[in-house]
């Protein structure tokens, strides 16, 4: 089975019904007050306005399960709790302060929807989603030479550049280049060390960039996430080269260490919003 | 206003506090014998109402003052695009142009700053030396933080923002 198959199956949205609960739950209690009061039955209101504390959490797991988070949502079951813990006096005014909340938290929710993204998706252990998944997967033949240990200075030297230690990527990624020596890997491979090992020393030093740099040939693309933009710069001096080698050295170095080193998978999983940032950027 | 080489400015929040309850108390002491009798306390506490935000922003503006030269020095330029959660904690310097800037009257500005590859928010805590517009392209300065303490996309706590002479969008995106 194929990785994007795998994540197809696992990529149903698993906040669709929690969504439903938000409206069901807080105009359902509401309802169930206006029935209650219609019929003259008397109940103590705070328990039909149990259903605005429960979308109230709801919305909030489904805030908190988002990537961005909205502090509004978050913050909703404190209001429910506040509004609802103390009954007013008047039942009229109860069932009409439901309504609203209810509607409040519908419109949290469509905005929350709108502005927030979709929910975070639970994947397989060893699959990743999108496109970084299926770049992942296409790199996978040619991982199958590397050797563990260099896969493992993979996934350290791309651990390092996205959390900014710019000052031991050097280090890591020339070990990295020892351990393919005479590996047969592709040498695809060895340039995104050398690409890693030049940009990170450019980035400690705050230099600007250099004319020439380090490169991936046209004989890498084929194991390239992006392809090699024309070696022009723009009229104010931007030169995309330059940009997109160092993305395409990260995904191939993240390929790698993920195809060959699964022990480094937990450490990968942490970086892999990063590195699905650049992919799609 | 200047305090000795701090520039400090007043919230417009803050002025309409205290231009409300001036009103307020001078409405209530026209037409109260024992608001008038309260007035040698009333004063003060309504000027504490300016006095406080100045001071507060006072020592806010010189606290950045004092930190910005630690950030020339160690913050790393970066694009957009390659800030993320596991940079919680590291000075960073971004340059871009200003998009968006949110919360000014309340002297907590939050500027979207965009490079080519992306835009971020630039949360600050204070008003910036500079006045800052929209379109105007900027360098940051400032540590990658949680947008909301502990969770959150990752955000810039802005400690400086100045505008950069670049006639089109910066030229050296790294």
């Amino acid at each position: 089975m194929s990785q994007t198959e795998i994540t197809t199956k696992t990529a149903g949205d698993p906040a669709a019904l929690w969504e439903w609960a938000v409206p069901v739950f807080s105009f359902g209690g509401a309802a169930f007050a206006i029935l209650a009061w219609t019929s003259g039955i008397n109940i103590d209101l705070r328990f039909t306005a149990a259903g605005c504390v429960i979308a109230s959490v709801v919305l909030a797991y489904l805030a908190w399960i988002r990537p961005k988070k909205d502090i509004v949502a978050l913050t909703t079951p404190i209001y429910a709790i506040i509004f609802f813990a103390v009954p007013l006096d008047d039942a009229v005014a109860t069932i009409i302060l439901e309504l609203l909340y209810a509607v409040s938290l519908s419109i949290l929710l469509v905005r929350l929807k709108s502005r927030f993204g979709v929910a975070a998706i639970a994947h397989d252990e060893g699959t990743l989603a999108g496109r970084l998944g299926d770049y992942v997967e296409k790199t996978l033949p040619a991982c199958s030479t590397m050797p563990p240990a260099a896969a493992h200075k993979a996934a350290v030297t791309f651990m390092r550049y996205a959390a900014g230690e710019y000052a031991d990527v050097p280090i890591e990624a020339r070990e990295g280049i020892l351990l393919l020596d005479g590996s047969g890997c592709a040498p695809a491979f060895s340039t995104a060390f050398e690409i890693l090992t030049e940009q990170a020393a450019i980035t400690e030093k705050s230099r600007p960039v250099p004319e020439w740099y380090k490169q991936f040939l046209s004989a890498d693309e084929a194991l390239l996430a992006r392809p090699l933009p024309p070696a022009t710069k723009k009229v104010d001096g931007y030169n995309a080269g330059f940009d997109a080698a160092l993305d395409n050295a990260l995904l191939l170095l993240y390929a790698a260490a993920w195809n060959a080193s699964a022990a480094d998978r937990p450490h990968l999983r942490t970086a892999e919003a990063f590195a699905t940032r650049v992919i799609e950027g | 206003m200047k305090i000795g080489n701090v520039e400090v400015k007043v919230s417009l929040l803050a002025i309409a506090v205290f231009v409300i309850f001036t009103v307020f108390l001078l409405v209530a002491s026209v037409n109260s014998t024992d608001v008038r009798s309260q007035l040698i306390w009333l004063i003060p506490g309504l000027f504490m109402l300016l006095v406080i935000p100045i001071a507060l922003n006072y020592m806010s503006r010189s606290e950045y003052a004092d930190i910005t030269p630690v950030y020339e020095a160690e913050a790393k330029t970066v694009r957009v695009k390659l800030i993320n959660e596991n940079m919680i904690g590291k000075p960073v310097r971004i340059e871009g142009v200003v998009e968006k800037i949110r919360f000014r009257f309340l002297n907590r500005p939050q500027f979207i700053v965009a490079d080519r590859s992306g835009e971020i928010s630039c949360k600050m805590f204070t008003n910036p030396d500079e006045d800052i517009h929209e379109h105007d392209v900027v360098e940051v300065l400032g540590m990658v933080i949680h947008r909301y303490v502990a969770v959150g996309d990752p955000v810039i706590n802005c400690v400086s923002i100045k505008k950069i002479d670049r006639k089109t969008e910066p030229a050296k995106e790294r």
